[in-house]
């Protein structure tokens, strides 16, 4: 029996081989048929929800399997709270996004759907990796589909994007690589025999000093993925560059993957480091990611370009309530992922759907939308609100608990932080305003159909999601709580006495300072 | 006696090994390398490889060396623009670093001129041709062996270069 | 009397040698009796690869000697012994529809193959200097040969001169290295050396080492003794360059390794300074003039210099699992590189005139497969995971960091990083650029599909299931240890 998330990776591999015999010629078949791939990959990540038990914090649905013995390497994976709502918007937003390009891509269409789901088979084998080796194979592989998505699939300068953004990415995970070298050597020495099996790696005692290059190497990487100033400038180009699909997954999912590098390795992997140089993340993501972030955004001529930024700015939420190390932060931060995906995937896709029409992102061509594509206009607003954090709306819950956790950690911080939500409130509502409201300023735009159906299909269940969450969001904040708790447990425990600036909700261990 | 004699045929070797290298002739060159052979015959002599230096003689000098003048007539080449320049600053290099090369090494080497007399030890009977023939064919019989298919690469390898109609 | 015997167990020892070797001699003279049929030619050599290959695998490798202690039958032979006949099969495979579209050829292809594969033989599995030398110089007349094969050509005859001359010239280097080591302990055989332990003199021990070591580092093209290279790799038929590229490496590092490892042990540890500096120069030597290549086999060339790099840091680990990565890689190399050949050889065109990166421009349109075998090629190249490049890498790297060579190690991965842009250059041509002029290729032959397809899923293989032949790779070093 193959176990439930070994079938994750499965069977968007099954489409692969689905596709690759089907005839060039029959479009629609290959197109219905990688879509029910993945639509059968959502089925089982719901299932997978639904037998999710609530309460225990280690690592449920554990599969495992020899691979290098002789390395000490397995085949290990597992979900825990903080990976499985993660999975749960990658097997979302892959068949939405697929759903949306059925008309947008002009040729090669077998390619582009075998490596749409070449990149879902990494991404979900990086969520679900227990072992350092096959996190970092999952990893690397996952660059390569995402480059030739960019590379073929793309705008103008699509060629440039794609090659920024596998150098960069590589960059940082090459220098990761030496890092996981160091712990293999590391592991072999105080285990006896080496091991890459995550759970061990975590038993190991690192004095600070070595936490701290290796922290600093992992670190990197992730920073780079997330992507956290000022190593983000590969994002911008590779969104605007990128089909709509391709962005879709891109900022909806692989910008979650340096987040969740962050939570599954840096913290439980080097604590004390993440303790004693959480402050300089701190600062970087309130000032080079939120507030540098939103700034920029406010200037931008081009709509992908300016929810590029908007993303920088979201994301460095996500840091800054990762590095409080606090309940409210990390649960914020969590969440704050899955919304984000959610709400800026909704973003990318109803931009994707006016470019289809107009074939252009420029704001300036735009105006008085509204009056031509009324159900367009008001999904589009229901997702600018939950991106500026609207109370009601998914997006302010994650920006609520990480701007709670960051208020116990600093107030000074939180204040930055805080104005953060007014500015994106400020480019977004006034995006939203020279596009949708207003004159028809442009000719072109008065013959505009509204969404058809299959576009109503693609961003309904995005609302739903948005609203449901922003109104209820305790079910994941049930199975969430566990493992973000055992973390800080783990992380307070190992830090060497280095105090964490925390709540009463986690017992402090051994306060004497080092 | 043994020792002036030596420096006697080292020096006619370098500079007969020089002369093929500078001079403009390929017939001069040709010739100082037949006097370089038989200067090395000689200090083969010396070390009482009786064998070695008549073989030395009669194929390399006799027999390879003068299928080489043979094709330089037959050729006839003229003479060679000059093209040792000693104003050329990548002959000054090079002189330089063999010179290094070479000092090095007798530098090294000198320091232990003493063990050198040992190795050579005596043993009259090394270098007689029965000697060499029943090392040969016995204890470097696959070397031997190894040697004679190089041969073949290297004919194969002539004809297939040079032979005019090989359709 | 000389107390000497040769057995016919000594001869069951070199039966694939001497298969090989009679072999090449079966060809020169089919080439004089069946001129017209060049398949028939093709399939024997190729026959008799196999046929080596199964003798060689059928020995017992129990470390046993012959010939008066010349040769020596163990894993660590066996393995590169396998390498390299596995390399000329592919070759053969090649080589045929290369030749036949250039209507020049010859069975003289096939047999020199073979004796420069039976130098190798004798070189990885030697076990005295003489017999080592020898093979070397049997491999490299042969290839001087096989590079100068298109004798009308003037690139292909600079090549070939190029190659003599600097190749004598390493000759020499090594043979006054092995008469120093001579006049040091007194023998050329690594077994007597290996037991004797330290010698009467150390200086001679040390000049003759160094000098085997420079004709050495000629061979395997490590800075600075690389600048044969590029030209001779350029100058060469495709196919051969390919056979140079990967089963010389092989050769001369296996024939590197047993020198220091098992003739010489106790060095290896004053070497490590000097191994450290060559292979961080290779390595980014080679990266970085790849980088600036416009021509593909050029580019291929350099970035074997790169490899040769990486390999030194096994030497320089200058333990059994370092020597161990090494072999594993070799293996992987092999594969890697003759597709990548392979695929340069289909595309390269008549003249060789579509070797820049622009012809390679909308490839893959056409030419879906062999468009992605090339991808997967470069990605290996790089070292991208699910590729023998990769695991190659990783049991390298390991290692060394294992013994504490971290900065080594960052170098290497920064030049990894460096690789990855060039290499995939190619695959941006091929698929993100539009088809720009309608060349038609004839189909690939089927040998050189077959070859094709074996390089692919050895690539694959040895990079998601390496656990065999890590294992092997270790035995094999305990051999030599």
């Amino acid at each position: 029996m193959i176990g439930i998330l070994s079938l994750h990776i499965i069977l968007p591999m099954l489409g692969i081989l689905a596709l690759i015999f089907i005839p060039d010629k029959e479009k629609s078949l290959m197109k219905v048929v990688a879509i029910g791939f993945t639509l059968a990959t959502f089925v089982v990540s719901v299932v997978m929800l639904a037998k999710f038990e609530i309460g225990p914090s280690d690592m449920q649905f554990v599969e495992y399997a020899e691979w290098i013995p002789q390395w000490g390497i397995s085949y290990k994976i597992g979900v825990d709270g903080i990976s499985l709502f993660l999975i749960l918007i990658t097997t979302l937003l892959t068949p939405l996004s697929l759903l949306s390009s059925w008309n947008s891509i002009n040729e090669g269409h077998k390619g582009f759907l075998v490596s749409m789901l070449a990149l879902e088979v990494g991404i979900i084998g990086v969520f679900l990796s227990m072992d350092l080796f096959l996190f970092y194979v999952f990893w690397e592989v996952m660059l390569i589909p995402m480059y030739f998505i960019i590379g073929i699939w793309g705008g103008e300068k699509r060629i440039y994007a794609a090659v920024k953004f596998i150098i960069y990415t590589m960059f940082g995970s090459l220098l990761m690589l030496v890092a996981i070298f160091w712990l293999y050597y590391l592991s072999s020495e105080q285990f006896g025999s080496p091991t890459t099996d995550l759970l061990m790696l975590y038993k190991l005692e690192l004095p600070y000093n070595t936490q701290f290059w290796l922290f600093l190497a992992f670190t990197l990487s992730f920073a780079i993925k997330i992507p956290l100033f000022p190593f983000h400038t590969w994002l911008p180009d590779a969104h605007v560059e990128a089909p709509t699909a391709g962005s879709v997954i891109l900022a909806g999912v692989l910008l979650k993957m340096g987040g969740y590098g962050l939570l599954r390795y840096c913290l439980p992997l080097f604590p004390e480091a993440t303790v004693r140089l959480a402050p300089y993340l701190i600062s970087l993501a309130v000032f080079g990611g939120i507030i540098y972030g939103a700034l920029v955004a406010m200037v931008q001529p081009d709509m992908k370009k300016l929810i590029a930024y908007s993303s920088v700015s979201h994301m460095g939420f996500v840091v800054l309530g990762i590095f409080v190390l606090n309940q409210q932060g990390l649960q914020g931060a969590v969440i704050q992922m899955v919304n984000h995906g959610l709400s800026t995937g909704a973003l990318f896709l109803l931009v994707g759907f006016i470019y289809e029409r107009r074939h252009s992102r420029l704001i300036s061509e735009y105006g008085g939308i509204a009056k031509i594509m009324p159900f367009y206009a008001a999904t589009f607003l229901i997702v600018v609100l939950s991106s500026l954090g609207l109370p009601g709306l998914n997006g302010f819950v994650g920006e609520f608990l990480i701007l709670v956790g960051s208020f116990k950690y600093s107030i000074f911080f939180t204040t930055f932080a805080a104005t953060g939500v007014i500015l994106a409130a400020v480019y977004l509502l006034w995006m939203y305003q020279r596009v949708m409201f207003g004159k028809v300023t442009n000719e072109k735009n008065s013959g505009l159909s509204d969404l058809s159906l299959r576009e109503k299909w693609v961003i309904v269940p995005l609302i739903v999601l948005i609203v449901f969450i922003g109104i209820y969001p305790k079910p994941i904040l049930d199975r969430i709580e566990p493992s973000v708790t055992n973390l800080l447990n783990v992380v307070q425990a190992n830090s060497n006495g280095e105090k964490l600036k925390i709540s009463p909700d986690v017992t402090p261990v051994s306060p004497e300072r080092n | 006696m043994t020792e002036s004699l030596f420096f006697i045929f080292a020096t006619m070797a370098i500079v007969s090994a020089l002369t093929v290298v500078v001079t403009r002739n390929p017939i001069y060159s040709a010739v100082s390398l037949v006097i370089t052979l038989f200067s090395l015959a000689g200090i083969f002599l010396l070390l009482e490889a009786y064998f070695l230096a008549v073989v030395q003689i009669i194929i390399y000098a006799g027999a390879i060396m003068v299928l080489f003048l043979f094709v330089i007539m037959l050729l006839n080449p003229g003479k060679e623009a000059k093209f040792l320049s000693l104003t050329d600053p990548r002959t000054l290099i090079v002189t330089l670093l063999s010179i290094a090369f070479i000092g090095m090494i007798f530098s090294l080497v000198s320091g232990s001129v003493n063990y050198i007399g040992e190795v050579m030890g005596s043993v009259e009977e090394l270098g007689t041709t029965r000697n060499i023939g029943l090392t040969l064919f016995t204890k470097y019989l696959l070397p031997f062996e190894i040697a004679s298919l190089l041969l073949l690469v290297a004919l194969v390898g002539a004809v297939l270069m040079t032979k005019r109609n090989l359709r | 009397m000389i107390d000497f015997q040769i057995v016919p167990a000594d001869f069951y020892l070199l039966l694939p040698e001497m298969v090989l070797s009679v072999g090449a001699m079966l060809l020169l003279f089919l080439e004089l009796f069946l001129k017209g049929n060049k398949t028939v030619q093709q399939w024997t050599a190729f026959a008799i690869f196999v046929v080596a290959l199964s003798l060689l695998l059928s020995q017992e490798s129990s470390g046993a000697t012959g010939f008066g202690m010349m040769v020596r039958s163990d894993l660590f032979g066996q393995f590169i012994s396998a390498v390299v006949l596995i390399g000329g099969g592919l070759t053969v495979l090649l080589g045929k529809e290369y030749l036949v579209s250039r209507e020049w050829h010859r069975g003289e292809y096939y047999s020199l193959l073979l004796f420069a594969s039976v130098g190798m033989l004798f070189m990885v599995r030697g076990l005295d200097l003489l017999v080592i030398f020898l093979g070397l110089e049997l491999l490299s007349i042969s290839l001087y040969i096989l590079v100068g094969y298109f004798r009308d050509r003037l690139f292909s005859n600079e090549a070939a001169l190029k190659y003599l001359l600097l190749g004598a010239f390493a000759s020499g280097f090594l043979l006054y290295g092995i008469a120093y080591t001579y006049g040091s302990y007194g023998t050329t055989n690594l077994n007597e050396i290996r037991t004797m332990g330290s010698p009467e003199s150390m200086t001679f021990h040390w000049i003759g080492l160094s000098l085997i070591l420079v004709g050495f580092s000629f061979k395997v093209a490590l800075v600075p003794f690389h600048m044969w290279l590029p030209d001779v790799y350029q100058g060469a038929p495709t196919p051969v360059t390919g056979f140079m590229a990967t089963t010389t490496k092989a050769a001369a590092f296996a024939a590197m390794l047993r020198i220091l490892f098992y003739g010489f042990p106790a060095d290896i540890a004053e070497w490590m300074p000097l191994f450290w500096f060559l292979s961080a120069v290779t390595m980014t030597v080679g990266n970085v003039i790849a980088l600036q290549q416009s021509n593909l086999k050029r580019m291929l060339a350099y970035s074997a210099i790169a490899h040769a790099g990486y390999l030194m840091i096994g030497v320089t680990v200058g333990t059994e699992t370092g020597a161990a990565g090494m072999l594993f890689y070799l293996l992987g190399y092999l594969f890697m590189n003759i597709g990548a050949f392979a695929v340069v050889q289909y595309f390269e065109g008549k003249d060789e005139t579509r070797l820049d990166f622009e012809s390679y421009a909308g490839l893959a349109k056409k030419h879906p497969l062999i468009s992605l075998a090339m991808t997967l090629f470069m990605f290996a190249l790089a070292g991208f995971p699910l590729t023998v490049g990769f695991t190659g890498k990783f049991y390298i790297f390991t290692t060394a960091i294992n013994q504490g060579f971290v900065w080594l190690i960052v170098i290497a991965v920064l030049n990894s990083l460096i690789s990855v842009y060039y290499y995939l250059r190619v695959v941006i041509y091929m698929y993100m650029k539009p088809l720009e002029e309608e060349i038609e290729f004839s189909p690939m032959e089927l040998p050189a599909k077959v070859a094709l397809t074996v390089c692919v899923y050895a690539v694959l293989h040895l990079g998601v299931l390496p656990g065999n032949f890590i294992t092997l790779a270790r035995e094999a070093v305990s051999a030599i240890f």
